[in-house]
């Protein structure tokens, strides 16, 4: 099970700030805790994203996010790929970041089976009747 | 001291939709039946889609590649020479426990290629003589939909009411109206309203990584529950080494597999069906080749394994300005189209392809599609990352509408499943090795598609479209791999799914089927078992059995 310093969710926090910025009402990664439980809750998930993620990690420690990130995804896309997957899978199951892109979930939302659709009291599936069929019969081929 | 093995009348070996409606019918008609399943029980609160990790667990555990997942109960596949990645799952009920639900039967002129386009070979039989049994299998698996579409003869409806076609679909018919094109509201396999033991489908839109409502048809929900009040016998995590051969009787005999405690055990029986997959059911007969049958048994004709097809899928995306709510459900089809199913040669190839409106999934999915990475980071991480990256989300999550394209392969015997060299499960039964390239007919087909697709989301108001003619992540449908025909040199079965050289030898998965359509095979999947098993009791007194 992962352990992280302090130290490197440090580190983990300001990379994932560069790729998931503040935006037009949007919170930064860090804003919303990526690095804290919520990277806990991700790497209990996705055990196997850690060995990359670290990789990514201990790789861009230094003081130029936007040269390391970049060398990374060119010399290490998989570590990268693990990196971008950890900040944007934490960032999204965060109530804030959901709530700003309005985003509710994959919730189940009731419906009404005997409401009549749209399609049919305008006339749009009745176009499609009218235009008769178009598969290719075969019963000559017997 | 342990009991001997009983022989039982069927053996069935995997619990997908082929083997779920055997094992129903045979059980049914009074006979015993066994069924054997590598795979274990999944319970629906297990299935990742009402939680907020779906998408993040949709990347590993719950991917549909068994070479991603790496579970101790999937089998490796080295597909280093293939194209596109097979998908399946190994549970009880099988791939469909991740299938989509997509319920779209084959056409009449499906089962014709030969006759109407001069390609590959015709069915044994043909579509009306299937009706009947898609009729059938229709009821059995609760589905929902509109009657009366002209993309096929008339048949019966369906037990359960149209599912809403939501914002999205709506969008994507609108786009089919402006163009005068073919769509009709999405048919799937399951209810809108509660019905026979399945829950209604509460339209999250998460099928494909399993179904936390019940809702979505597969075996294990309801089928094999009361298969077993009548006698069926399921044993989960039971992985077939090999089909045993008797020399002297010049039949099968049983299965050897190993149990989940890693246990060697014997099944007997006087008839054995497999329903493995068409990668699985060749790698059990490659595996059980003996003196008789040196080249894999029933494979006196060299084909099995051979003319494995993959449908070619192409996905096609159109980006709207307003809110569509597309992440919601069904994951099933919202609508679809059979407007360029048919040939036309005027377009450069044969055949055509059925396009599927789908819902395109949460957040993350907005950069791609259920997992996979459609479109791959270039340049500086500048372009896709930092204030672009929420850009993106913005003009594409909810806003998005898809068409994904499910075009027919042709077989080609250099397509095939081989035994691997090396590699090997986790109780070292040699794994499948797939060689696949995608055809050129394949290829045109797939950008003639495309190319219509985008003028339809360009027609229905897109203000920018994504294209991605070909994904090597989409091997949802495997077929062809030990096919039906008249003719023993060039087919492995006969009509009813029987070995041409061993007469209680049967296969009645997707591998038996001589061609695989442009259309999502389950449906049809279903009825041929359905076929195959109301021959096999109307005949069982005059069955060569072991």
């Amino acid at each position: 099970m992962s352990a992280f310093s302090n130290e490197f969710r440090a580190t983990y926090a300001k990379l994932a700030d560069y790729l998931i910025p503040e935006y037009n009402g949007k919170p930064a990664a860090s804003a919303v805790g990526v690095h804290l439980e919520m990277l806990d809750e991700v790497m209990r998930i996705r055990p196997d994203l850690e060995d990359g993620f670290r990789r990514a990690v201990e790789a861009c420690a230094g003081q130029d996010a936007s040269a390391e990130l970049n060398a990374l995804a060119r010399s290490d896309s998989a570590a990268f790929a693990a990196l971008t997957t950890v900040a944007t899978g934490g960032y999204m199951m965060t109530d804030e970041a959901r709530e700003a892109v309005g985003y509710p979930g994959q919730d189940a939302a009731p419906y009404d089976v005997t409401e009549t659709p749209e399609y049919l009291t305008n006339g749009m599936l009745q176009r499609v009747i009218d235009r008769g069929p178009i598969f290719r019969d075969t019963r000559h081929l017997k | 001291m342990a009991k001997p093995p009983k022989e039982v009348d069927v053996l069935i070996v995997g619990s997908g939709p082929s083997g779920s409606v055997a094992a129903k019918m045979l059980t049914e008609a009074g006979m015993s039946v066994v069924t054997l399943e590598q795979g274990t029980w999944f319970d629906p609160s297990d299935y990742p889609g009402d939680k907020k990790e779906f998408e993040l667990a949709g990347g590993k555990q719950w991917n549909p590649s068994p070479n991603v997942r790496d579970n101790e109960r999937d089998y490796p596949i080295n597909t280093t020479e293939s194209d596109v990645e097979p998908y399946m799952q190994s549970a009880v009920g099988g791939s469909a426990t991740i299938w989509a639900g997509h319920w779209v039967p084959f056409l009449p002129s499906d089962f014709k290629v030969r006759s109407l386009d001069g390609v590959a070979v015709d069915w044994p039989f043909d579509y009306y003589e299937l009706l009947p049994h898609l009729e059938a299998v229709e009821q059995l698996v609760s589905s929902s939909g509109t009657q009366g579409n002209p993309g096929y003869p008339q048949q019966a409806g369906y037990p359960t009411p149209q599912i809403p076609i939501g914002k999205a679909g709506m969008k994507l018919a609108e786009g089919m109206d402006k163009l005068g094109w073919h769509w009709w509201p999405g048919l799937n396999a399951m209810p809108s309203i509660p019905w026979q033991g399945q829950n209604p489908c509460a339209r999250r839109g998460t099928c494909m990584f399993g179904c936390p409502e019940a809702a979505k048809w597969s075996g294990d929900l309801v089928l094999f529950k009361e298969a077993k009040k009548l006698g069926h016998r399921l044993i989960a995590g039971a992985r077939v080494r090999e089909i045993i051969y008797d020399e002297n009787l010049g039949r099968a005999t049983g299965a050897i597999y190993i149990d989940q405690n890693g246990r060697e055990r014997r099944q007997l029986a006087k008839n054995v069906i497999l329903c493995a997959n068409a990668i699985g059911t060749p790698r059990i007969l490659l595996n059980s080749a003996c003196n008789a049958f040196p080249d894999g048994l029933a494979n006196s004709s060299g084909l099995v394994g051979k003319n494995l097809m993959m449908h070619p899928f192409g996905l096609v995306m159109g980006h709207f300005e307003e809110d569509l709510e597309s992440w919601r459900g069904p994951s099933g089809q919202l609508i679809n189209t059979l407007q360029f199913y048919e040939t036309d040669e005027s377009r450069g190839f044969v055949r055509g392809a059925k396009w599927g409106g789908m819902s395109a999934g949460g957040p993350l999915s907005s950069k791609g599609f259920v997992g996979a990475e459609v479109f791959k980071d270039g340049g500086r991480i500048e372009e896709n990352w930092g204030v672009n990256w929420h850009k993106m989300i913005e003009e594409k999550f909810g806003k998005t509408a898809l068409w994904a394209i499910v075009g027919e392969d042709l077989p080609e015997e250099a397509n095939r499943v081989l035994i691997d060299d090396e590699l090997t499960d986790s109780d070292g039964i040699p794994a499948p090795r797939v060689i696949y390239k995608t055809s050129e007919n394949s290829r045109r087909l797939l950008e003639f598609h495309s190319a219509r697709a985008k003028e339809s989301l360009e027609a229905a108001g897109a203000k920018s479209t994504s294209v991605m003619p070909q994904m090597r992540d989409s091997g949802w449908h495997l077929l062809g791999t030990a096919r039906l025909g008249t003719d023993p040199s060039n087919s492995v079965l006969d009509e009813f799914g029987r070995s041409h050289d061993i007469p209680n030898l049967y296969v009645w998965d997707l591998s038996s089927f001589p061609t695989g359509a442009g259309a999502n095979p389950t449906a049809t999947l279903m009825a041929v078992a359905h076929r195959q098993a109301t021959h096999f009791i109307n005949n069982a007194r005059n069955a060569e059995a072991a």
